[in-house]
Protein backbone atom coordinates (compact mmCIF):
# COMPACT_ATOMS: atom_id res chain seq x y z
CA UNK A 1 0.00 0.00 0.00
CA UNK A 2 1.38 3.30 -1.11
CA UNK A 3 1.81 5.94 1.83
CA UNK A 4 0.25 9.58 1.10
CA UNK A 5 2.77 12.48 0.83
CA UNK A 6 2.02 13.87 4.36
CA UNK A 7 3.18 10.30 5.85
CA UNK A 8 5.73 9.73 3.06
CA UNK A 9 7.30 13.52 4.33
CA UNK A 10 6.76 12.55 8.37
CA UNK A 11 8.54 9.56 8.29
CA UNK A 12 10.92 11.44 6.13
CA UNK A 13 11.31 13.94 8.55
CA UNK A 14 11.26 11.06 11.53
CA UNK A 15 14.23 9.58 9.80
CA UNK A 16 16.30 12.71 10.60
CA UNK A 17 15.78 12.80 14.29
CA UNK A 18 16.86 9.09 14.78
CA UNK A 19 19.70 10.00 13.34
CA UNK A 20 20.63 11.70 16.56
CA UNK A 21 20.73 8.28 18.68
CA UNK A 22 24.06 6.42 18.99
CA UNK A 23 25.13 5.03 15.88
CA UNK A 24 25.54 1.50 17.09
CA UNK A 25 21.62 1.86 18.76
CA UNK A 26 20.73 3.53 15.48
CA UNK A 27 22.39 0.22 13.49
CA UNK A 28 20.45 -2.08 15.75
CA UNK A 29 16.50 -0.58 15.90
CA UNK A 30 16.58 2.54 13.25
CA UNK A 31 15.35 0.26 10.35
CA UNK A 32 12.80 -0.94 12.45
CA UNK A 33 11.61 2.45 14.30
CA UNK A 34 11.16 4.16 10.92
CA UNK A 35 9.01 0.93 9.86
CA UNK A 36 7.10 1.28 13.72
CA UNK A 37 6.46 4.85 13.00
CA UNK A 38 4.79 4.31 9.02
CA UNK A 39 2.76 1.29 10.79
CA UNK A 40 1.52 4.37 13.47
CA UNK A 41 0.79 7.15 10.82
CA UNK A 42 -1.04 4.53 8.37
CA UNK A 43 -2.96 3.28 11.44
CA UNK A 44 -4.37 6.71 12.34
CA UNK A 45 -4.93 7.58 8.15
CA UNK A 46 -7.24 4.41 8.15
CA UNK A 47 -9.24 5.28 10.82
CA UNK A 48 -9.83 8.63 9.33
CA UNK A 49 -7.66 10.50 12.07
CA UNK A 50 -5.64 13.29 11.94
CA UNK A 51 -1.67 12.92 12.47
CA UNK A 52 -0.91 15.89 15.12
CA UNK A 53 -1.19 14.39 18.21
CA UNK A 54 1.16 11.14 16.66
CA UNK A 55 3.55 13.41 15.87
CA UNK A 56 3.75 15.37 18.98
CA UNK A 57 3.75 12.30 21.16
CA UNK A 58 6.15 10.27 19.09
CA UNK A 59 8.59 12.88 18.15
CA UNK A 60 8.32 13.68 22.47
CA UNK A 61 9.19 10.12 23.16
CA UNK A 62 12.19 9.71 20.99
CA UNK A 63 13.59 12.66 21.54
CA UNK A 64 13.80 11.42 25.37
CA UNK A 65 14.49 7.95 24.17
CA UNK A 66 17.77 9.66 22.73
CA UNK A 67 18.56 11.66 25.97
CA UNK A 68 18.52 8.72 27.34
CA UNK A 69 20.65 6.39 25.16
CA UNK A 70 23.21 9.37 24.97
CA UNK A 71 23.47 9.77 28.65
CA UNK A 72 23.41 5.91 28.75
CA UNK A 73 26.87 6.31 26.87
CA UNK A 74 28.28 9.54 28.67
CA UNK A 75 28.32 7.69 31.78
CA UNK A 76 30.78 5.73 32.69
CA UNK A 77 29.51 2.04 33.90
CA UNK A 78 30.72 1.43 37.79
CA UNK A 79 33.28 -1.26 36.65
CA UNK A 80 35.48 1.63 34.95
CA UNK A 81 34.61 4.09 37.74
CA UNK A 82 36.94 1.63 40.16
CA UNK A 83 39.78 0.53 37.78
CA UNK A 84 40.00 4.62 37.83
CA UNK A 85 39.61 4.95 41.35
CA UNK A 86 41.95 2.39 41.48
CA UNK A 87 44.57 3.55 39.84
CA UNK A 88 44.32 6.97 41.45
CA UNK A 89 44.87 5.06 44.50
CA UNK A 90 47.57 2.97 43.38
CA UNK A 91 49.62 6.59 41.77
CA UNK A 92 48.90 8.61 44.89
CA UNK A 93 50.87 5.46 46.96
CA UNK A 94 53.71 6.63 45.07
CA UNK A 95 54.34 9.82 46.45
CA UNK A 96 53.20 8.34 50.35
CA UNK A 97 55.30 5.79 50.36
CA UNK A 98 58.20 8.02 49.07
CA UNK A 99 57.20 10.31 51.70
CA UNK A 100 58.00 7.95 54.44
CA UNK A 101 61.29 6.80 53.15
CA UNK A 102 63.33 10.28 52.42
CA UNK A 103 62.30 13.95 53.38
CA UNK A 104 63.08 15.39 49.70
CA UNK A 105 59.25 14.59 49.11
CA UNK A 106 57.15 16.84 50.86
CA UNK A 107 53.37 16.79 49.95
CA UNK A 108 50.51 18.29 51.60
CA UNK A 109 47.19 17.18 52.01
CA UNK A 110 46.02 19.89 49.26
CA UNK A 111 48.80 18.39 46.90
CA UNK A 112 47.57 14.92 47.18
CA UNK A 113 43.52 16.19 46.48
CA UNK A 114 44.87 17.85 43.72
CA UNK A 115 46.64 15.20 42.55
CA UNK A 116 43.81 12.86 43.02
CA UNK A 117 41.14 14.75 41.15
CA UNK A 118 43.80 15.31 38.06
CA UNK A 119 45.02 11.77 37.46
CA UNK A 120 40.61 11.00 38.37
CA UNK A 121 39.55 12.96 35.87
CA UNK A 122 42.39 12.47 33.22
CA UNK A 123 41.41 8.58 34.14
CA UNK A 124 37.65 9.17 33.10
CA UNK A 125 38.45 11.42 30.28
CA UNK A 126 40.75 8.29 28.99
CA UNK A 127 37.69 5.37 29.60
CA UNK A 128 35.66 7.96 27.47
CA UNK A 129 37.95 8.80 24.97
CA UNK A 130 38.58 4.42 24.98
CA UNK A 131 34.47 3.99 24.31
CA UNK A 132 34.28 6.62 21.42
CA UNK A 133 37.14 5.12 19.68
CA UNK A 134 35.04 1.51 20.28
CA UNK A 135 32.23 3.68 18.52
CA UNK A 136 34.26 4.51 15.78
CA UNK A 137 36.07 1.46 15.03
CA UNK A 138 32.05 0.18 14.79
CA UNK A 139 31.31 2.61 12.34
CA UNK A 140 34.46 2.47 10.31
CA UNK A 141 34.17 -1.40 10.56
CA UNK A 142 30.51 -1.47 9.44
CA UNK A 143 31.42 1.47 6.51
CA UNK A 144 34.05 -0.70 5.36
CA UNK A 145 31.30 -3.99 4.89
CA UNK A 146 28.55 -2.12 3.23
CA UNK B 1 24.22 -16.56 52.37
CA UNK B 2 20.81 -15.14 51.10
CA UNK B 3 20.82 -13.72 47.31
CA UNK B 4 19.48 -10.42 46.62
CA UNK B 5 16.25 -10.72 45.18
CA UNK B 6 15.91 -9.00 41.86
CA UNK B 7 14.87 -5.74 41.13
CA UNK B 8 10.95 -5.00 40.30
CA UNK B 9 10.66 -4.25 36.64
CA UNK B 10 9.71 -1.12 34.70
CA UNK B 11 6.37 -0.99 33.72
CA UNK B 12 7.24 -0.68 30.10
CA UNK B 13 9.33 -3.79 30.95
CA UNK B 14 6.66 -5.84 32.26
CA UNK B 15 4.43 -5.47 29.48
CA UNK B 16 6.90 -5.97 26.81
CA UNK B 17 7.37 -9.39 28.62
CA UNK B 18 3.85 -10.06 28.74
CA UNK B 19 2.97 -8.98 25.29
CA UNK B 20 5.66 -11.63 23.88
CA UNK B 21 4.84 -14.11 26.51
CA UNK B 22 2.58 -15.85 23.52
CA UNK B 23 4.45 -15.59 20.72
CA UNK B 24 7.24 -13.68 19.16
CA UNK B 25 6.40 -10.15 17.31
CA UNK B 26 7.60 -7.17 15.46
CA UNK B 27 7.79 -4.09 17.15
CA UNK B 28 4.23 -2.50 15.78
CA UNK B 29 3.23 -6.12 16.99
CA UNK B 30 4.29 -5.31 20.74
CA UNK B 31 2.54 -1.87 20.84
CA UNK B 32 -0.79 -3.16 19.55
CA UNK B 33 -0.73 -6.13 21.84
CA UNK B 34 0.66 -3.73 25.33
CA UNK B 35 -2.19 -1.43 23.97
CA UNK B 36 -4.75 -4.61 24.47
CA UNK B 37 -3.21 -6.22 27.34
CA UNK B 38 -3.96 -3.00 28.94
CA UNK B 39 -7.55 -1.79 27.68
CA UNK B 40 -6.09 0.78 26.34
CA UNK B 41 -4.03 2.35 28.70
CA UNK B 42 -0.64 1.88 28.29
CA UNK B 43 0.33 3.56 24.74
CA UNK B 44 4.12 3.28 24.35
CA UNK B 45 5.61 5.56 21.80
CA UNK B 46 8.68 4.13 19.32
CA UNK B 47 11.45 5.69 21.74
CA UNK B 48 10.06 4.10 24.75
CA UNK B 49 9.56 0.66 23.30
CA UNK B 50 13.09 0.22 21.57
CA UNK B 51 14.89 1.69 24.16
CA UNK B 52 13.68 -1.14 26.75
CA UNK B 53 14.04 -3.83 24.26
CA UNK B 54 17.50 -2.59 23.83
CA UNK B 55 17.78 -2.51 27.21
CA UNK B 56 16.10 -5.88 27.46
CA UNK B 57 18.33 -7.83 24.58
CA UNK B 58 21.61 -6.64 26.84
CA UNK B 59 20.43 -8.16 29.72
CA UNK B 60 19.59 -11.39 27.91
CA UNK B 61 15.26 -11.16 28.49
CA UNK B 62 14.60 -10.95 24.85
CA UNK B 63 15.76 -11.69 21.70
CA UNK B 64 15.77 -11.16 17.74
CA UNK B 65 14.89 -14.05 15.74
CA UNK B 66 14.52 -12.99 12.30
CA UNK B 67 13.53 -10.60 9.89
CA UNK B 68 10.61 -11.44 7.57
CA UNK B 69 7.67 -9.97 6.20
CA UNK B 70 4.30 -10.47 8.79
CA UNK B 71 1.51 -11.91 6.52
CA UNK B 72 -1.23 -9.44 7.78
CA UNK B 73 0.66 -6.53 6.67
CA UNK B 74 2.58 -7.45 3.60
CA UNK B 75 5.10 -5.00 2.91
CA UNK B 76 9.05 -4.89 4.32
CA UNK B 77 10.09 -7.54 6.21
CA UNK B 78 10.41 -6.51 9.93
CA UNK B 79 13.10 -8.06 12.53
CA UNK B 80 10.63 -9.89 15.06
CA UNK B 81 11.74 -10.39 18.90
CA UNK B 82 10.61 -13.50 21.63
CA UNK B 83 10.95 -13.95 25.21
CA UNK B 84 14.14 -15.49 26.30
CA UNK B 85 14.37 -18.32 29.35
CA UNK B 86 15.13 -15.35 31.12
CA UNK B 87 12.43 -13.54 30.35
CA UNK B 88 9.97 -15.65 31.04
CA UNK B 89 11.90 -16.24 34.71
CA UNK B 90 11.39 -12.61 35.03
CA UNK B 91 8.20 -12.13 34.25
CA UNK B 92 7.27 -14.98 36.32
CA UNK B 93 9.04 -13.38 39.57
CA UNK B 94 7.72 -10.03 38.67
CA UNK B 95 4.20 -11.60 38.35
CA UNK B 96 4.58 -13.33 41.90
CA UNK B 97 5.80 -9.67 43.17
CA UNK B 98 2.17 -8.71 41.99
CA UNK B 99 0.23 -11.45 43.62
CA UNK B 100 1.98 -10.95 47.02
CA UNK B 101 1.13 -6.86 47.07
CA UNK B 102 -2.11 -7.89 46.02
CA UNK B 103 -2.54 -10.76 48.88
CA UNK B 104 -1.13 -8.08 51.32
CA UNK B 105 -3.87 -5.15 50.24
CA UNK B 106 -6.19 -8.10 50.49
CA UNK B 107 -5.42 -8.94 53.76
CA UNK B 108 -6.43 -4.58 54.96
CA UNK B 109 -9.30 -5.12 53.31
CA UNK B 110 -8.05 -2.47 50.47
CA UNK B 111 -10.35 -2.71 47.30
CA UNK B 112 -9.86 -0.79 43.88
CA UNK B 113 -12.04 2.49 43.83
CA UNK B 114 -14.10 1.09 41.24
CA UNK B 115 -15.11 -2.02 43.92
CA UNK B 116 -16.29 0.14 46.79
CA UNK B 117 -19.54 0.93 44.88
Amino acid sequence: MADDPMTRRLGALYAIVLRLYPPVFRERFGTSMRQTFADLCRERRAHGQGLAGLVLCSFTDTLFGILRERSRTLVPAPHELVRVALITHVLLAVPLFAMRSTDEVVWTLGDFVFAGVVIFGTGLGFEFAVARARTTTYRLATAAAS
Amino acid sequence: MSTKPPKPLTPAVLHILLALSARERHGYGIMKQVEADSNGRVNMGPGTLYGSLNRMMDAGLVRETESRVDPEMEDERRVYYEITGQGREALATELERYREVVAVAQLRDLRPRSSHG
